[in-house]
């Protein structure tokens, strides 16, 4: 009975904010396909601990933040990967088809990390600075740093395309 | 929240969602499915070991002679490369080039020599260190062989070391991939009220062929709780996993990169006869920007 009210619960849970979660994976890593792998690898792990996290302020951030990490670290593994990318050009299903779109993604990718971690929650999610402090462990003057330059350097790339072309820093 | 209505920048995220139209998310019922795959995964690990451990014991006691208890490993039995030995340029060997050496693990293990950074006096440790909350959980499934060491100084300070070989490098990848995985599940940052907390986290740069490493408060209410700083290497199919525990958060964000180069770099000599570090480096993913970034440490994302 009680499982049934934790699947109950959970699956009522995933269906109101797996879209959210996903449009801001989207959005950090620029990629539909590592969107919803690690979107899905994060609900999955949230279900295994279910009930911590089903008690938790904000589960949702609790997932967000699980994504954001496995995100992070297959940035990390693919490194050496982003060079090869860079030469032989992007895979096909990492390009949106609203050319707009193409470029905002693309620019996203081009500031670090961080960066676009405090750009997506603060813009897209509509955290303020001291929730994305909470949410990020980072002191708000550092994410008010990081929301400084990164639209300092978004609005720079958007109005040049040609450095986005070419490459430059990637995650 | 904030209110993002006249927000540009918030316009054009949010335009986003065109894109995801038409993908489709499987649903909850195959979350909760892999979900329950990973625990059983993880669960199948713990009794294979388990179920192994006994055997072993079993077989060990009935045939006395046919398996020797081996000699605890000392911290003099490896060779000592002097930190001077260290390169500057990190060689890449292709994989087709690691050749291993044939010697056991327990040869690779580090030695008190290897940990550097204080003035503490490091003795090797014949019972395991305590476990600290969130350390590095081992899929046993993964582990073809394995070797331990464990080393305590005065007030609690302790140090583990830890090779793991497994049956290719594909293997050895997943399996650090997997302990990453694992902890960073288990320190999310904050979300979760109770949860412990780090200050340090990110990649492990010109050590191994892939190393990360982070930090973190046991209870980040408590200055007095343990800080463990966890380092994982890998070179190769063999996986090294060490935890140095200090009793305090004593640490100021500064991290000991010195002591995982200098284990790694007795590793991979001895088991594979080669120079796999350079001079380390932590990357948090920050890029050039972390100094600047008011007193923050890094949190790797």
């Amino acid at each position: 009975m009680a499982e049934l009210m934790e699947v109950t619960e959970f699956d009522a849970f995933y269906n109101a904010s797996n879209r959210r979660v996903l449009h801001q994976m989207y959005a950090m890593t620029g990629n539909l396909a590592d969107a919803q792998e690690c979107t899905q690898e994060a609900f999955a792990r949230a279900w295994q601990r279910w009930k911590t996290v089903s008690q938790a302020d904000n589960p949702e951030a609790w997932v967000r933040t699980v994504a954001w990490r496995i995100a992070a670290s297959r940035w990390r593994k693919a490194k050496n990967a982003v060079t090869a990318m860079a030469r032989h050009g992007t895979p096909e299903n990492t390009a949106p088809p609203n050319p707009d779109h193409v470029a905002l993604v693309t620019a996203l990718r081009h500031i670090p990390e961080a960066q676009r971690r405090a750009i997506v929650l603060h813009h897209l999610v509509g955290m303020s600075v001291e929730e994305i402090s909470t949410e990020t462990g980072a002191p708000t003057g550092t994410i008010k740093a990081r929301l400084s330059r990164g639209r300092s350097a978004l609005a720079k790339l958007l109005t040049d395309d040609t450095s986005i072309a070419t490459g430059g820093e990637q995650p | 929240m904030t209110n993002n209505a006249e927000d540009p920048l918030h316009e054009q995220l949010d335009a986003l969602r065109t894109d995801l139209t038409d993908v489709h998310m499987p649903g909850p019922h195959a979350a909760r499915r892999r979900g329950a795959r990973r625990t059983r995964n993880q669960v199948t690990g713990a009794v294979l070991a388990g179920v192994a451990a006994i055997a072993i014991g079993v077989i060990g006691t009935t045939q006395d002679g046919i398996f020797a208890a081996p000699e605890p490993v000392g911290p003099t039995q490896s060779p000592t490369p002097a930190p001077t030995d260290i390169p500057t340029v990190v060689p890449s060997p292709m994989p087709d080039e690691q050749q291993e050496t044939g010697a056991e693990l327990s040869e690779a293990l580090m030695t008190a020599d290897d940990i550097s950074g204080d003035e503490l006096t490091w003795t090797v440790s014949e019972e395991p260190n305590p476990a600290v909350e969130c350390g590095p959980p081992i899929n046993e499934a993964a582990v073809l062989d394995e070797a331990g060491i464990d080393f305590t100084a005065d007030d609690g300070n302790g140090m583990m070391q830890h090779l793991i070989r497994t049956e290719s490098e594909t293997v050895a990848e997943e399996l650090l991939d997997d302990i990453q995985d694992e902890m960073e599940s288990c320190l999310p940052e904050s979300p979760v009220e109770g949860e412990p907390w780090r200050y340090n986290v990110g990649g492990l740069e010109n050590v191994g062929e892939e190393g990360w490493i982070t930090s973190y408060s046991t209870d980040p209410a408590d200055q007095d709780a343990p800080a463990p700083t966890v380092t994982l290497v890998r070179y190769a199919d063999v996986v090294s996993v060490m935890v140095r525990t200090e009793p305090t958060r004593s640490n100021d964000g500064s991290l000991d990169l010195e002591t995982p180069a200098q284990a790694t770099a007795r590793m991979c000599e001895v088991l594979f006869e080669t120079t796999c570090v350079g001079q380390p480096e932590f990357d948090d993913g920050l890029g050039g920007d972390a100094s600047t970034d008011d007193g923050d440490t890094g949190d790797g994302g």
